[in-house]
């Protein structure tokens, strides 16, 4: 049985047939070698004249193109009829269509993110819940690093559809900070305060200007809105020094963040009810009046 | 003008010094502090700033062997590998790594057709140089933390440093400090208007240090506004300041003039100048 399958195995390994497969195998290392120094040659060559998404366009482009013909070289190689080949091509094409419409979907997206060019490689990006530096953009999908280090695939079909958030696209942007301070809290007071910080702090930018805005009467007090401009990579130093910058601040100033609180009044004509507070310790009822009271003492 | 005893004090901050081992030395140069230590493998750095500017020692302290590593010891080092560079340190001035707006506390009015002439005083930062012949540096340190700002518009604008002080018209009223330089900036106004401009950029990387008798000096800026449809013309003096005889370079210009700078400066000029 063994015998005779060597014995097969041999028939078909002719020397013509192993000088064939050789050939192939040559053609086969030598096209892919030739086709990795032609790709990484033209990157090169276009590393200054095409952004990032076009390089790897074009370095796609060259591989898959120069893979098929490899492919068409080592079928004629081969012996097959490449006519009646590309003729079955045809009908896989359709059948392989249909069951890929969502890669084709995420391709022709991938394409059109690449014309339209609405991020690159770098940029940190908000797409629905995930936020993070993108790390590539591929032909089918969008890959993320969310900070804190999650690697997240987006397809492309989905960033065409969704809203999505180029934030470090422009060098300076705005933090917006609420504050509620209290009713009786002086309002220039306030904001020469609030400018002070702003001046004090390195990362905040002296132009464009800070922000302040009496945004609300709500319903503990008055809701301002302060916006300080920064240079995009300073986000985390100015939040964290401006925030505490402006908490230590307000204390020294006796400035008070309200927690929620009501004013009772009895009714329009009378001022509010008088609170008084009241310790935790009972006062000692008098002893007489509990004499008095059982009667037995 | 700086008392004459501290003239003296004002060179010494920059000359090279030879350092002994295991020895922290002691620098101050405004409100800058700075200690520095070699040891046989490293060399060790820290610094503290003083934030106040009214308690900024005016006096300046060369490098000197410290009395007591109590203030050290509650401060963060840095510390980087020695090699055979030898024990001598050098501390240079240099001027900030970015452009500079200067703000000047009162805006300036230039009558059309007139030359205006104004000083402004640039906090330096230190450049410490270790080693003998080939020096090493180690690192920059601010002496003054400016405050950061845009300009231009909010897309093709620039990140510089925002310094507000005073456009000093008379030399005798600029401040003496051993951590300022004095530019020199005139204004040269050919536009058929008055020139009231708030604020003006000046591209410091370009600007080199020198060591006058008193003071240190930058190149001249000169900048020349014709109108605010026209480009203007800046150009950085390259020469001595001649507002002191003995003004010698200390320290060149991070980025050195070249020829086609001003051809490249006639797109951006006008944002340039920010009038």
């Amino acid at each position: 049985m063994l015998y005779s399958t060597f014995q097969q195995l041999m028939n078909f390994f002719t020397l013509e047939r192993l000088q064939r497969i050789i050939l192939v195998v040559l053609i086969v290392a030598a096209g892919f070698i030739l086709l990795k120094i032609l790709s990484s040659l033209i990157e090169r060559m276009t590393r200054k004249v095409l952004s990032q998404q076009y390089n790897m366009l074009v370095r796609k482009a060259i591989q898959y193109t120069g893979a098929v013909i490899l492919l068409f070289i080592v079928l004629s190689l081969l012996g097959v009829n490449i006519n009646a080949l590309l003729g079955a091509a045809g009908i896989v094409g359709i059948a392989v269509g249909f069951a890929s419409q969502t890669s084709m979907s995420n391709l022709i997206s991938g394409l059109f993110l690449i014309s339209e060019k609405p991020f690159e490689i770098g940029d940190v990006i908000k797409v629905g819940e995930h936020t993070g530096v993108i790390l590539s953009i591929d032909l089918l999908s969008l890959k993320i690093k969310t900070f804190d280090n999650q690697y997240i695939r987006i397809p492309n079909s989905l960033l065409l559809n969704t809203e999505l958030t180029n934030v470090t696209r422009f060098p300076i942007r705005r933090l917006d900070i609420k504050l509620t301070v209290g009713y009786r809290t002086d309002v220039n007071r306030l904001k020469r305060i609030l400018l002070e910080i702003a001046g004090s702090n390195p990362y905040c930018l002296d132009e464009p200007e800070p922000l302040i805005v009496f945004a609300e009467f709500r319903e503990s007090g008055i809701e301002f809105l302060f916006g300080v401009w920064f240079y995009r990579d300073h986000y985390l130093d100015l939040k964290n020094s401006i925030m505490q910058q402006i908490k230590e601040r307000f204390e020294a100033e006796g400035i008070e963040f309200p927690f929620p609180h009501r004013t009772l009044v009895a009714d329009a004509a009378t001022p509010p009810l008088p609170v008084k507070q009241v310790t935790d310790r009972l006062p000692a009822k008098p002893r007489a009046a509990r004499k008095s009271k059982d009667g037995s003492a | 003008m700086a008392p004459a005893r501290s003239v003296g004090l004002h060179r010494k901050l920059w000359e090279p010094k030879e350092i002994r081992l295991e020895t922290w030395y002691h620098t101050r140069i405004g409100p800058l502090d700075a200690w520095i230590k070699r040891s046989q493998a490293d060399w060790y750095l820290t610094h503290e700033r003083q934030r106040d500017r009214e308690k900024v020692q005016p006096r300046p302290v060369p490098l000197h062997p410290a009395q007591s590593s109590a203030r050290v010891e509650r401060l963060t080092w840095t510390r980087w590998v020695a090699g055979e560079e030898g024990n001598r340190v050098q501390f240079l001035p240099v001027l900030p790594d970015r452009s500079v707006v200067i703000r000047p506390r009162y805006p300036l009015n230039v009558p059309r057709g007139k030359d205006v002439l104004f000083f402004v005083n640039i906090p330096i930062w230190v450049r410490i140089l270790v080693g003998l012949p080939e020096t090493v540096m180690l690192c920059e340190l601010p002496t003054v933390v400016l405050s950061n700002t845009w300009f231009g518009d909010p897309i093709t604008g620039e990140l510089c440093y925002s310094l507000k002080t005073r456009a000093m018209r008379d030399l005798k009223a600029v401040e003496n400090h051993a951590y300022m330089a004095t530019c020199p900036v005139l204004i040269r106004n050919q536009a058929p208007s008055d020139l009231d401009f708030q604020r003006i950029c000046i591209r410091v990387e370009h600007l080199s240090v020198y060591q006058g008798e008193t003071r240190l000096w930058t190149n001249r800026v000169e900048v020349l506004f014709r109108g605010e449809e026209l480009t203007g013309q800046i150009t950085f003096n390259r020469n001595v300041p001649g507002f002191d005889e003995a003004a010698v370079p200390l320290c060149p210009a991070r980025e050195p003039v070249e020829k086609s700078l001003l051809k490249r400066s006639f797109f951006f000029l006008k944002s340039l100048t920010g009038f």
